[in-house]
């Protein structure tokens, strides 16, 4: 299957235009060689007419022509490949023109009044072209005599005539093939510009902050782009309701779990209402947070455009840094500044938030992130010096609502969410050992 | 020290605010972003509690307000959007800290303090000047080992003076930042103050670590003397 408009549409035009001047060719061909035999008759049968008008028969019944009037040199010159002779009733030959040698062995003979073209092989490589014609010939006296006139050329000549012909008439359509090809390829190129524009535009888009497709396209594709550019605003503006929205349900779900919150410290309430009353906030709270978090998430979209990692790092390591400037902790960002990666600025900001943020939280003062790019994927690194995550602690942390019911709130999920959003792009997150001396969370997000 | 609360929900900002004045603060409270906005430009205040979600100019039209008109004192964000991209805006915009709903009032406490102190260049929730120590936790006082009782006023005056240790602190200033906007103020109850306070903090008077300069105010040393002649310029 051939997976290419242009090469679709050049291979049937390619198909289509040799068999057109294969076709061509074949009948340009057999047209002019049948002129040409023809006219090789006409001549034969001329000169057969002028060999008749000049013979005769003798007074004792010899048939002779007179050697002076033979109406072409060749037949004089010996061996030319012009011959004419005359055979009687039979079969022996009664008269020859002087160019003929030896005999010529005709396979058979015209009926009287009756013209006869054939091609009759002589001796192993020459073919001869011959035109037979039977008459009578009635003397004054009423002698009646049966005789066939044979005029024979050589073919060679009328060979290398028609090869020459087919050489030329084969060149010129080969040509004229090429020629048609070229222009059909540069056609496709003109034709198909839009769509290649289009393609161009598409890749463009990815690098735009702006989501849209610029210019006019041809009628034919024109309600494509028109199309994609309601669904990439609709695209961007749904994501961005949706995001709204959910921070509206949070906000009117959470200021009340606050006030709850601050009841529960009540130094009036029993102890047995105030800490089931904390345990089950807390617990609410981890719940909402995970699933507010998880529907927020964009996931992988089509025609994302590719972002800039560094800046969203270096936005949270300031935020971080001012966060945690109580324990004076350092957060060094040492992302290229070029590095750029098909993901939604919501999701990365998220997910390098919670985990930098866990890293600030556990780690004894220093933070680092780093970010490079292989062949296919994302790879970001966050590194602390506290203490690690230690043993077995890989797939029980990234676990949903694993220390959900934590003393210290709102730290159990941190690392799920982020596994959650790097499993929407297919990516994976692991813990290891930080070269710092403590934990190293390593992820993975693959750009297709 | 001197609060603001800036808070939509009126029960939220109750306990909030009940429990700032326990805490010894003077709070000036609101739920519009309107007025907010003003008492956050016009107030002499120490610290703003901040939520998010307000009703009007957003919390973070308030803060890059407020950054705006050069003052820098500590902005706490109160935020129920727990996603990052919310709380980096609100840092961003100039805020020092945040908070997500449902807190745990201790925390917020303990935010609150940390920021104050922050701001005034101290490392510790303890204070010290000399042997006078204050713990900003525990909100208590200690003159070496000795524990002193201070009525809650006392506290804010020491507190603040504290933590402006070494500057010159006027009596319009001390009365701002320790009275609520609408409270009944009278400057001569400062003086009343501060004279407790010598008595007990320095009952022997030698060596009277709150020094009066005539005309301008009150200053607390850093190290908790004043023996040699006052220096103005000192900061």
């Amino acid at each position: 299957m051939i997976n290419s408009l242009r090469a679709r549409l050049l291979a049937a035009t390619a198909v289509l235009l040799l068999a057109f001047i294969g076709l061509t060719g074949f009948a340009l061909q057999t047209a002019v060689r049948d002129r040409a035999e023809q006219a090789e008759h006409d001549r034969l049968q001329g000169l057969s007419y002028a060999l008749l008008g000049s013979a005769d028969i003798t007074d004792k019944g010899q048939f002779k022509l007179g050697q002076r009037v033979l109406p072409e040199s060749n037949l004089s010159r010996p061996d030319s490949g012009l011959y004419a002779f005359v055979l009687n009733e039979k079969g022996s030959i009664v008269w020859h023109s002087p160019s003929l040698l030896g005999g010529l062995k005709m396979p058979s003979l015209p009926a009287v009044g009756q013209w006869q073209a054939l091609r009759v092989a002589r001796g192993k490589d020459q073919q001869l072209l011959t035109l037979s014609f039977g008459f009578r010939w009635v003397t004054d006296n009423g002698d009646d005599y049966r005789y066939t006139l044979v005029v024979a050329e050589n073919s060679a000549a009328f060979v290398k005539q028609m090869q020459r012909f087919q050489g030329a008439l084969w060149t010129m359509l080969s040509v004229s093939a090429l020629i048609l090809l070229i222009v059909e390829l540069l056609i496709l190129r003109w034709g198909l510009a839009p769509l290649r524009r289009l393609a161009r535009n598409l890749s463009h888009l990815q690098s735009d902050d702006d989501r849209r497709l610029e210019g006019r396209y041809p009628d034919e594709i024109q309600p494509l782009v028109s199309n994609l550019n309601t669904m990439l605003a609709n695209d961007q503006a749904r994501l961005t309701r949706y995001r709204n929205a959910l921070g509206d349900l949070a906000h009117s779900l959470k200021t009340p779990m606050a006030v709850l919150r601050g009841i529960a410290e009540d130094k009036n309430l029993p102890e047995d209402t105030r800490g089931p009353l904390r345990s089950q906030l807390a617990h609410m709270n981890d719940i909402l947070d995970y699933q507010l978090q998880k529907a927020a998430a964009a996931g992988r979209r089509s025609l994302a455009r590719p972002l800039a990692i560094a800046p969203v790092a270096e936005k949270l390591g300031r935020a971080l840094t001012k966060v945690y400037a109580e324990q004076g902790t350092q957060i060094s960002v040492g992302i290229d500044a070029r590095l750029r990666a098909p993901i939604d600025e919501g999701d990365l900001t998220e997910l390098l938030g919670t985990v930098m943020d866990n890293a600030a939280k556990y780690g004894r003062g220093q933070v680092v992130v780093d970010a490079e790019r292989s062949r296919d994927a994302l790879w970001l690194w966050i590194d602390d010096n506290g203490p690690g995550f230690g043993e077995g602690s890989n797939t029980a942390l990234l676990e949903r609502g694993v220390r959900a019911d934590s003393t210290r709130e709102g730290q159990g999920l941190g690392l799920a969410v982020a596994a959650e959003i790097v499993r929407s792009y297919n990516g994976d997150l692991h813990l290891v050992d930080s070269t710092l001396g403590g934990a190293r969370v390593e992820i993975r997000i693959p750009d297709a | 020290m001197r609060a603001l609360v800036i808070e939509d929900d009126v029960d939220l900002r109750e306990q909030i605010c009940t429990r700032l004045r326990q805490e010894g603060y003077a709070v000036d409270e609101t739920g519009e972003g309107e007025e907010g906005m003003f008492y956050a430009k016009e107030y002499p205040i120490d610290i703003a509690i901040i939520d998010l979600g307000l009703p009007g100019p957003t919390g973070l039209d308030i803060i890059a307000e407020v950054r705006e008109a050069g003052l820098d004192y500590p902005i706490l964000i109160l935020t129920a959007r727990s996603r990052w991209q919310d709380k980096v805006e609100g840092l961003e915009a100039g805020a020092d800290d945040y908070v997500v709903k449902p807190f745990q009032p201790e925390e917020l406490s303990a935010r609150i303090q940390a920021l104050l102190r922050r701001s005034r260049g101290w490392a510790q929730p303890r204070l010290e000047s000399g042997d006078i120590i204050v713990d900003t936790t525990r909100q208590e006082v200690f003159v070496g080992d000795q524990s002193i009782d201070l009525t809650a006023y006392e506290y804010r005056v020491l507190e603040y003076l504290m933590l402006h240790a070494g500057e010159v602190i006027s009596k319009t200033a001390l009365t701002e930042h320790i009275y609520e906007e609408n409270a009944e103020r009278d400057s001569n109850v400062i003086e009343v103050f501060v004279r407790r306070l010598r008595s007990k903090l320095d009952p022997d008077g030698t060596r009277k670590p709150i020094e009066t300069l005539r005309g301008r105010g009150y200053r607390l040393s850093r190290d908790g003397r004043n023996r040699r002649p006052a220096d103005a310029s000192s900061s």
